[in-house]
C-alpha cells in the first residue's frame, strides 16, 4: 500500500511556510541570530534560531492560555499543511483520521514560568493550565480536537528523533489500515533561559561566532563547534493512495519507508552501527536499493563526533562519496523533536523542486573525502528518492525514506 | 452598573473575544463560554487586575459576573481596612 504526503507545512526561524522554508534553504539564508544570554543566570551570549512570527494572533486569552509555545506552532504548521491538502476543516471521516506528533521536550516555556512563579511569586501561584500545556502530548491533543482525529493519537518523545518517529510510526498505521488519513509533524520551542542554560553546561552548544552569528552552526565543517538550538514546527498530511485518489487530492511525494533502530549503548554518544541499521532498514522498508536514493538529508548537528560517525555511517551504506548529502540545521537550526519533521518537510520540496540544497557554511571538510557533501549553491537534480535522518540523544535513529510523486 | 463591575465586564470580554457581556452579568459564566477550568484561569487575570486573591470556592458560590464584582468589592474593601489598619 502507498501512502501519500498530500500537504506540507512549516514554521522556523526561517518564516512560516513550507515554500518560505525550501526558498531559504536554495538560497542559503540563515535564521540563525545572536541571543543575549542572561549574566543573572549565568547563560552566555548564545546563537539560536528564533521563530518572530506572532503565533495564533487573533485567538481569545481564555483559549490562547491553554497552548504552550510549541503547542501553537503545531497550529500554525498543521493549518498550513491541513489547507493545502484540501481538506475541510473536520476530517471528513474522523474515526479513520489519525494524529502522531512528536516533541522532545514539550510544554517547557511554560514549565520554567510555573517554576519562576513557584520560587518568585508573592504569594506562589502556579496556573491552573500548566498540566495541559506542559504534557508532551499537549499539541498532538489540540491538533485532534481541531480537525477531529479520532482513529489514533500518537505522542512521540525521543529527543532529535521525535518527529521523525511519529511520521514513521504513523506510515506503519495507515499500512496497517488503521486509518486512512493522518495528520503528522512535530514542534518544539525549548529557547528558554533553564533550557538554553542545560544544553550549554552540556558542552555541545556551538560558542556564538560573533562577527558572524548566522554562521555559528556549520556541520561537516572542519572548524564545527556544536550545534545551534532552534525552535518551529513542522506538519505533513499522510493519506492512503486509495484515499487520496477518491477524493482528488494531488500527491506531493510518496512517504516510502521508515527505519527505526537504537544504539542501546550510550545516552549521548552516537552510534555507526545504529545509525547503519536506521538507514537499511528505510531502505529495505520502501524497497529501495541504495543506489536509487539521490539526496540524504543528513543529521548533521555539527558537533565533532556526530558528524563524524554519520559520515562514517552514510559511507558504510552507500559507498564513498556516493550520494549527495547536506545538513540543513546550519540554516534552520537544531529544532530538537521537531527537526525530523522540519527536515523532511525539506527533503519533500528538494525533490519537488529538483535542487538539492547545499550544506551552508562550510569552509573546509576532510569528511567531504568520505560524503559528496553538496556546498556552496544548491544543487540541480533528477534524484527520484532522498532519505532524512534524525538521530537522538538516548540512541534512538531514525531514517525516512521519501519517493518523488 | 458600578465600576468594579464595568471593569470585570471590559476582562472578560477581552479574554473571551466577545463583545456585549454588560448585558449579561447575572448569567452563569459556564453560559458565557467559561468552564470551570476556564473560571480558574479567568480568576487570575482577575486577581492580577485588582491586586487581591479570590478563592476558589468563593467564585463559585456566584458564578457571574455581578456575583463576582460583590466579591472583588469585599475583598478590595478588606484589603483597604488591612493596610489603612
Amino acid at each position: 500500500m502507498r501512502i501519500w504526503i498530500t500537504g506540507l507545512g512549516a514554521l522556523s526561524a526561517l518564516g512560516a511556510g513550507a515554500a518560505v522554508l525550501a526558498d531559504a534553504l536554495q538560497a542559503g539564508r540563515s535564521g540563525i541570530t545572536a541571543q543575549p544570554g542572561s549574566e543573572l543566570h549565568a547563560l552566555r551570549p548564545f546563537a539560536a534560531a528564533v521563530v518572530t512570527e506572532a503565533l495564533a494572533p487573533g485567538l481569545p486569552p481564555a483559549q490562547r492560555n491553554l497552548f504552550d509555545r510549541h503547542s501553537l506552532m503545531a497550529l500554525a504548521a498543521a493549518d498550513e499543511a491541513w489547507a493545502q491538502a484540501g481538506l475541510p476543516a473536520t476530517a471528513p471521516d474522523p474515526d479513520r483520521a489519525a494524529v502522531a506528533w512528536g516533541t522532545g521536550v514539550g510544554g517547557s516555556a511554560s514549565l520554567e514560568a510555573s517554576y519562576q512563579q513557584m520560587f518568585t511569586g508573592q504569594p506562589p501561584r502556579v496556573h491552573p493550565y500548566t498540566v495541559v500545556r506542559v504534557m508532551a502530548n499537549a499539541a498532538g491533543s489540540h491538533l485532534a480536537m481541531r480537525h477531529q482525529l479520532r482513529a489514533a493519537q500518537l505522542s512521540v518523545s525521543n529527543a532529535c528523533a521525535s518527529s521523525a518517529q511519529a511520521i514513521g510510526e504513523a506510515l506503519w498505521l495507515l499500512r496497517n489500515g488503521r486509518a486512512d488519513l493522518a495528520l503528522v509533524g512535530g514542534s518544539e520551542a525549548l529557547l528558554n533561559t533553564c533550557s538554553a542554560l542545560g544544553w550549554q553546561a552540556m558542552g555541545v552548544m556551538a560558542p556564538l561566532d560573533a562577527g558572524a552569528p548566522d554562521q555559528t552552526c556549520r556541520p561537516f565543517d572542519d572548524a564545527r563547534q556544536g550545534l545551534v538550538l532552534g525552535e518551529g514546527a513542522a506538519a505533513l498530511v499522510l493519506e492512503t493512495e486509495a484515499h487520496a485518489h477518491a477524493r482528488g487530492a494531488t500527491p506531493l511525494a510518496e512517504l516510502a519507508g521508515y527505519g527505526h533502530s537504537v544504539d542501546a549503548a550510550h545516552l549521548s554518544r552516537p552510534d555507526a552501527a545504529g545509525q547503519t541499521r536506521a538507514m537499511l532498514a528505510a531502505l529495505q522498508d520502501a524497497g529501495l536499493a541504495p543506489a536509487e536514493v539521490g539526496y540524504v538529508n543528513a543529521h548533521g548537528t555539527a558537533t565533532e563526533v556526530g558528524d563524524a560517525i554519520e559520515a562514517a555511517s552514510l559511507q558504510a551504506v552507500f559507498g564513498t562519496r556516493a550520494v549527495p548529502v547536506s545538513a540543513t540545521k546550519a540554516l534552520h537550526g537544531h529544532l530538537i523533536g521537531a527537526g525530523g519533521a522540519l527536515e523532511l518537510v525539506a527533503t519533500v520540496q528538494a525533490l519537488q523542486r529538483g535542487l538539492l540544497p547545499a550544506s551552508a557554511h562550510v569552509r573546509s571538510s576532510r569528511l567531504a573525502e568520505q560524503l559528496d557533501l553538496i556546498q556552496g549553491e544548491a544543487r540541480p537534480s533528477r534524484a527520484r528518492a532522498a532519505l532524512s535522518n534524525s538521530f537522538a540523544f538516548g540512541g534512538s535513529n531514525v531514517t525516512l525514506a521519501v519517493r518523488r510523486a | 452598573m458600578n465600576r468594579t463591575l464595568d471593569q470585570l465586564c471590559t476582562l472578560a470580554q477581552q479574554e473571551l473575544g466577545a463583545d456585549g457581556l454588560s448585558d449579561k452579568v447575572d448569567i452563569p459564566f459556564a453560559e458565557l463560554g467559561l468552564d470551570s477550568l476556564g473560571l480558574v484561569d479567568f480568576m487570575f487575570t482577575v486577581e492580577d487586575h485588582f491586586g487581591v486573591a479570590i478563592e476558589h470556592d468563593r467564585a463559585l458560590a456566584q458564578p457571574t459576573l455581578a456575583g463576582l464584582a460583590t466579591l472583588v468589592d469585599e475583598l478590595l474593601v478588606a484589603k483597604a481596612q488591612l493596610v489603612s489598619a
